[in-house]
């Protein structure tokens, strides 16, 4: 029943999420791509905060909504990315098919992600860090412009950008490296997935989608 | 001299002659004479003989704040840390954001701690020119000696890169590095960050770092026709960005029209996601990946609680409830490298 209700939610939604964009001009396989693209927006913002914890951890639709994202990304993604299909109305800048190497791994990772929280869902959030850890990383300065690194956890090389990057790191960018997905992941938090699935839209955005007017 | 001389011995003829000969000549006198004096004009403050002992992990932190890793690496280029940026492509020229790695020849190797200072809250380089204010300079001008000191400290673990930066592409007359003398006099302005006596902790600490550090109003406060901050639309947006892209505005009404809260908007700074679900494009995406997600949970929080609250009242309003547009999510520095170079 649950399964239905949510199924028909987001079949309102989509259709609505369609016709708003039917009349921002889009048509063809733009217009299919940014129904994709509102499709995983509208779950990611359902996600967020149930990832911040401000609002309960639903296992279910943790999974069901890491199912759409998977839905939408991957293959699924790059088939609505034919060669140069920047026709009308479109966010999509042509480095898209400059660097489609860069962009296909970005679109596998975040299906890897997707699909790893979905059956994760079940694993919760990571615990919060112990008063006893949040005081060892205070910053004592005062109002020291500096601050501290230590609640960060980041090294003086990862802060300042030289030698190997962490998995932090990694997960923060965005990665398109393959060797991260070599991981078991499903055996990570829900919001150590959600994390990597936000970095690698945000990585995507940063380089493959223009801004809008 | 010479032309009261010609005007009473010459004729017509010649008199009208010296007077077209003049008006080529008298201004190319001004403006040598103009010159002369600009290049003559010194600027920049002695630096302190002596700085305090460094602590590379909050140099580090400063410098990751601040933006200079950011700008000065190309991170698209997959290049090597601070050994030079992406080019900034502007209406004055295109400037490249040099290499300052310790390499002597190549970076600032041959660096004192008080150039590095006086470069970095001065603006002004160790032979006495005016840096080109792309580069951020006049944000970090409330540095203490102590930040100097950090930030040195980090700068000098980072591995020596012997290739240099390509040179600014700038035509005459932005070429006139003592010309920046003149913009330095019109606009150049030392941030407030100082804490305010009845705020609260977190909101100073927010007025250092949007004030400060992550000058936040390079980007979303509009530049006049030569390039100072337009004082009166700060944080007001500004769509004429290096590369024609745009940055919205971050008033804090706007904000919390847009659904923007302290929760969320530091969330967004740590991950990139928006109130609606989006992720942030252009380099905004590039200021939360190479910034602002290497800062603490509680300098996010500060940041937010200062843009929404600029006034410092304690008092931030509950954001509207359903956030139809994110303003933010359209900020497109496509062809930009948010961070500062020289």
């Amino acid at each position: 029943m649950k399964s239905q209700w949510t199924g028909a939610i987001a079949l309102a939604a989509s259709a609505v999420a369609a016709v708003a964009l039917a009349h921002t001009g889009a048509t063809g396989v733009v217009l299919d791509r940014m129904n994709g693209m509102t499709a995983m927006r509208d779950t990611i913002a359902e996600l967020a905060p149930m990832m911040q914890g401000t609002v309960p951890y639903d296992t279910f639709i943790v999974s069901e909504g890491a199912s759409v994202i998977a839905s939408h990304a991957g293959g699924t993604m790059l088939s609505l990315f034919p060669e140069n299909s920047l026709e009308g109305v479109t966010y999509a800048k042509p480095e898209i098919w400059a660097d489609w190497q860069e962009f296909a791994a970005l679109s596998e990772e975040l299906k890897a992600y997707a699909d790893a929280l979905a059956e994760a869902a079940p694993n919760g959030l990571e615990p919060a860090s112990s008063p006893a850890d949040e005081m060892a990383g205070m910053d004592h300065s005062g109002m020291d412009m500096t601050g501290t690194s230590q609640p960060t956890g980041f090294t003086v090389a990862e802060l300042m950008g030289y030698g190997a990057a962490s998995e932090k790191i990694a997960v923060t960018r965005g990665t398109s490296d393959p060797t991260i997905l070599e991981l078991d992941l499903t055996t990570l938090a829900a919001d150590d997935l959600f994390n990597r699935i936000s970095a690698t839209c945000s990585s995507c955005h940063a380089q493959f989608r223009a801004g809008r007017n | 001299m010479l032309f009261l001389s010609c005007a009473v011995s010459c004729g017509p003829e010649l008199t009208m002659r010296g007077l077209i000969r003049l008006s080529f000549v008298f201004p190319a006198i001004v403006a040598g004479i103009g010159a002369g004096v600009l290049a003559l004009w010194p600027i920049g403050e002695v630096e302190p003989a002596s700085f305090p002992s460094g602590d590379a992990e909050r140099g580090a932190y400063l410098a990751r704040a601040s933006g200079c890793v950011s700008c000065h690496t190309s991170s698209a280029a997959k290049g090597l840390a601070l050994a030079g940026g992406a080019p900034l492509d502007t209406p004055f020229g295109t400037f490249v954001p040099p290499n300052i790695t310790p390499h002597r020849e190549a970076g600032i190797g041959q660096w004192t701690v008080q150039d590095f200072a006086k470069a970095v809250r001065q603006g002004v380089s160790p032979d006495g020119d005016p840096y080109y204010p792309v580069f951020t300079y006049s944000f970090y001008a409330g540095f203490t000696d102590q930040d100097i000191a950090d930030l040195w400290e980090a700068f000098r673990t980072v591995p020596a890169v012997g290739v240099a930066a390509p040179p600014h592409d700038v035509g005459f007359p932005f070429s006139f590095r003592s010309g920046l003398k003149l913009w330095r006099a019109a606009y150049l302005d030392t941030p407030e960050t100082d804490a305010l006596m009845g705020t609260s902790s977190p909101w100073n600490r927010g007025r250092q770092l949007v004030e400060g550090a992550a000058h936040c109003a390079a980007c979303h406060t509009g530049r006049t026709l030569a390039g100072g901050l337009d004082d009166g639309a700060r944080f007001a947006g500004n769509d004429s960005l290096p590369g024609g892209s745009k940055a919205p505005p971050i008033l804090s009404d706007v904000l919390l029209a847009k659904g923007w809260g302290v929760a969320n908007l530091a969330y967004a700074l740590q991950s990139g996601i928006l109130p609606n679900g989006d992720a942030f494009g252009g380099s905004m995406a590039e200021v939360v990946a190479e910034g602002t997600s290497f800062l603490s949970d509680a300098d996010r929080e500060a940041i937010a609680t200062y843009l929404l609250d600029p006034e410092g009242t304690g008092d931030i309003p509950a954001p509207a409830p359903t956030p139809i547009e994110t303003p933010m999510a359209g900020m497109d520095h496509s062809q930009m490298d948010m961070g500062n170079g020289n």
